[in-house]
């Protein structure tokens, strides 16, 4: 009987399930499946004894990161650049939707949306040539500039302080037009009867905005950045390959886990030392999105992912 | 409860896909020849030889971006080996920008195929033979399928090719020479007045001028890094130890007695030089993005943006024929700047063809590799082409590339891996670049008078043992070696002080002790 009725049930939610089904496939392939090769963080990987068979090494695999002394360097640069894209992102994210929403001409609304959509489809292949085109030191577009006005050159890839702005710029740059049509959405989504009470009882457009559309927005805003905190001992390894490459000058503040366990293992291709520190950081990714979700519970159950 | 089925059977799916997958991967418990052992005694004692009644096609890997007329010549190749050993053969081509990535992804995916190129150092060679991805070449295997190899293979070049006392390719015979030569370009010479370039002094004389009276070009534009090895390297007779972790343990081949490993870093040389690349690259010898830059190695020269270029001798001497081709004016020619130190000949590992340890038909693999080797037709189909299409034929050793040479160009198709000096054919052109009889005559005098004989020139270190500790220095190395070479900076001292404090943190003492036991080791063997 039991049975009949989970049949029953798929068949009457046939056409949802069939919706999700490439959803739970590809979560299944892709991140599911591929979770039995944890055990390689633990092994001593050679090809004829394959993935479950060669030997185990114990924690071997994880010395090269934490005796480098370089651990510390790296995870902290991955966190807090993760912190200030977050940061940044979500308040440019937020604003630009505002404003979107805000503007009453459909055409200039469509046309700035899809100009800063534009980055999101970018390549960072490309953007670090164009990264390189402006900051060059011999033809750059700023040291052109500079020298033709009668100023000193920056040396900006030699000095790694700049490091910092150029990176999340860049990095907002491409993600603002994406993040900010969510927004845009849910501010979509809010009642509208709300704005005219407000504009009838005399709210200017500031109060408006303050008082309806961020706090109507905060669910949103706050399960975008809890999906983010999910990621942050994960560097984004396109943008800092791409932008900074092999300048080891910059490495101070550019070096993150990602490009870090590349350029260590890029030589050996040791699978089981790359797992090892893929490990690491999903371990540490999901303790902070499990303690970052238990305190949001805390404070209000309905803003909790799970 | 329907909930608890979905989640049952959705492990159930799990569990099948991941048994099937292992399944697939299944590979001998070792890449060992012993059935080969047994089969090869009965060989033995019937002088006929061996059973190839059955046909098989074999499949090879091999670098590069392949041409244009790949499959035709491998075509008529096959028909040879179909006729000789009952076997066709396809080639496949890992190509330069991701055989990185692609080589070992062959090797963990089980992919099907039989023979790859292979080579020490550069080639993925020690990575996947000590993940077992090759098939092991026993002295029986070799001396039953590929007797005429053993005749043209030297005995030293397969000591090369130990690893952990196994021979896991057949090394390539031909002699080679890394050694660093400077390409120049003949007409700023005459304007500046330089007639010669044969020491550092010179070379800077050279760059002096440039920089002091050219606008738009530069000494080397962006890549400054180029002058590591003939600096701080050959100029002193010192030689990279093979296998280990990029530029940063040296022995000194000019000296054959000496077999004490040094690590670069802390010899006061290494400061002597990254004083002088400071000084270069503060007077504008190159650019000062230049680790960011995406330019190749041949680029800025090639393009007229540099007045020179860093390269092994027949690099330099193929970018010089291109360029005198272009820009006749140029007058590019090369330099030695340290015409009279020794230099050691390329390892024969330095190129190979190794079989795969799942191959299914190893036997007739190697036997296909002894052919392409040794068999003149073969050999020139490989490396030339087809006689009359893509070469012309000059006697027995030499060639002229006819107009379809484009399709298939001589010696470029990956044919290396079983390069075979005797075999070998000439360029033979009526009126030659004199860049080319300059490379033929320094090389007549390097093989004559020049060559070192040190015995860690055969020597090749395996980084098992020292893995973690050579993963940590391999990304300190970009982050305080690098900026060093190129002299980007500030405070020369200081940054030398990091380095090795960082290094030493790393282990590069564990690294440099590991690699001085492996030589010693080595060396006891020897006696």
């Amino acid at each position: 009987m039991r049975s009949k009725g989970f049949l029953f049930k798929v068949r009457k939610y046939r056409v949802l399930l069939l919706m999700l089904t490439p959803a739970v496939l590809y979560t299944l392939i892709f991140s599911y499946l591929p979770m039995a090769g944890i055990v390689l963080a633990f092994k001593n990987y050679n090809y004829a004894d394959g993935i479950f068979r060669s030997p185990w090494s114990g924690f071997e695999n994880f010395r090269f990161f934490f005796s480098s002394g370089q651990a510390f360097k790296v995870t902290r640069n991955t966190i807090l650049y993760n912190l200030a894209f977050m940061l940044v992102n979500t308040v440019l994210q937020l604003a630009v939707a505002i404003f979107l929403s805000e503007i009453r001409g459909r055409r200039f609304k469509k046309i700035t949306q899809s100009v800063m959509f534009l980055p999101y489809f970018i390549s960072w292949v490309i953007v670090s040539v164009i990264a390189f085109n402006f900051l060059s030191h011999d033809y750059g577009i700023i040291n052109s500039f500079l020298q033709s006005i009668g100023q000193n050159k920056i040396d900006f890839y030699g000095t790694p302080k700049y490091w910092v702005g150029i990176l999340i710029f860049f990095n907002a740059w491409k993600a603002v037009g994406y993040g900010s049509v969510i927004y845009l959405s849910a501010i979509m989504g809010i009642d509208t009867e709300m704005y005219e009470s407000a504009e009838i009882d005399g709210a200017n457009i500031f109060q408006r905005i303050l008082y309806i559309t961020i706090p109507s927005l905060t669910p949103t805003i706050i399960i975008l950045l809890l999906l983010a905190v999910g990621q942050i001992f994960r560097g984004n390894f396109d943008m800092f390959y791409q932008l900074v490459g092999t300048n080891g000058i910059l490495f101070d503040t550019t070096d993150v886990i990602d490009t870090f366990t590349f350029r260590a293992l890029i030589r050996s291709n040791d699978v089981g030392m790359a797992a090892a520190s893929g490990l690491y950081q999903s371990v540490f990714c999901f303790i902070t999105i499990v303690t970052t979700n238990y305190l949001v519970k805390r404070v209000d159950k309905d803003y909790s992912l799970f | 409860m329907g909930k608890r089925i979905a989640v049952l059977l959705l492990t159930l799916l799990v569990t099948v896909l991941m048994i099937s997958a292992c399944t697939v991967r299944e590979r001998p418990a070792d890449g060992n020849a012993q059935p080969t052992q047994s089969q090869q005694k009965d060989q033995d004692s019937q002088t006929t030889g061996i059973d190839t009644s059955k046909s098989v096609s074999l499949k090879m890997y091999l670098l590069g971006d392949g041409a244009a007329d790949v499959d035709l010549v491998y075509g008529e190749i096959s028909k040879i080996l179909k006729e000789k050993i009952n076997a066709t053969i396809t080639v496949d081509f890992l190509s330069w920008a991701d055989h990185d990535t692609r080589y070992p992804l062959l090797f963990s995916s089980g992919e099907d195929f039989d023979l790859i190129f292979t080579a020490a150092g550069w080639g993925h060679y020690e990575q996947t033979a000590t993940k077992k991805g090759f098939y092991e070449l026993t002295e029986d295997f070799l001396n039953t399928y590929a007797p005429d190899i053993m005749k043209v293979v030297p005995e030293i070049a397969w000591d090369q090719a130990k690893i952990n006392g196994k021979v896991y390719m057949v090394p390539n015979y031909s002699i080679e020479y890394g050694y660093d030569v400077i390409g120049v370009r003949g007409d700023l010479m005459e304007k500046y007045g330089i007639e010669k370039i044969e020491s550092k002094e010179d070379l800077e004389a050279y760059y002096d001028a440039i920089v002091k009276n050219e606008t738009d070009i530069t000494p080397l534009a962006t890549q400054g890094i180029g002058l590591q090895y003939p600096y701080l390297f050959q100029s002193r007779g010192w030689q990279v130890v093979r296998g280990t972790p990029l530029p940063l343990i040296l022995y000194e081949t000019a000296n054959p007695d000496n077999t004490t490993l040094v690590s670069v870093i802390e010899t006061p040389e290494f400061r002597e030089y990254a004083h002088k690349m400071k000084e270069m690259a503060d007077k504008g010898y190159w650019s000062r993005d230049s680790l960011t830059s995406n330019d190749t190695r041949s680029d800025p020269w090639v393009l007229g943006k540099a007045a020179s270029m860093v390269w092994n001798v027949n690099n330099v001497s193929y970018y010089a024929q291109q360029i005198n081709k272009e820009h006749p004016e140029w007058k590019a020619t090369f330099v030695d700047i340290a015409p009279n130190v020794k230099r050691p000949v390329n390892p024969y590992t330095n190129n190979g063809v190794a079989i795969n340890a799942i191959s299914r038909n190893p036997e007739r693999a190697m036997m296909a590799l002894n052919l392409f080797m040794t068999d003149k037709q073969v050999y020139d189909l490989a490396a030339y082409g087809i006689e009359g299409v893509h070469y012309k034929a000059v006697g027995d050793d030499m060639y002229t590339p006819l107009d379809d040479a484009g399709r298939f160009p001589a010696e470029t198709v990956c044919n290396w891996g079983w390069n075979n000096e005797n075999l070998k054919r000439k360029l033979y052109v009526e009126n030659p670049d004199p860049v080319v009889i300059k490379v033929q005559e320094a090389i007549e005098k390097w093989k004559n008078e020049l060559t070192s004989n040190h015995p860690l020139d055969a020597f090749s270190f395996t980084e098992d043992n020292v893995k973690n500790e050579v993963a940590v220095i391999s990304t300190l190395t970009t982050q305080y070696f690098d900026p060093i070479c190129v002299g980007i900076v500030e405070d020369v001292d200081k940054a030398i002080d990091e380095l090795i404090a960082k290094m030493k943190e790393a282990g590069i003492d564990k690294v440099l002790q590991e690699a001085q036991r492996q030589v010693d080791q080595y060396l006891a063997s020897k006696r």
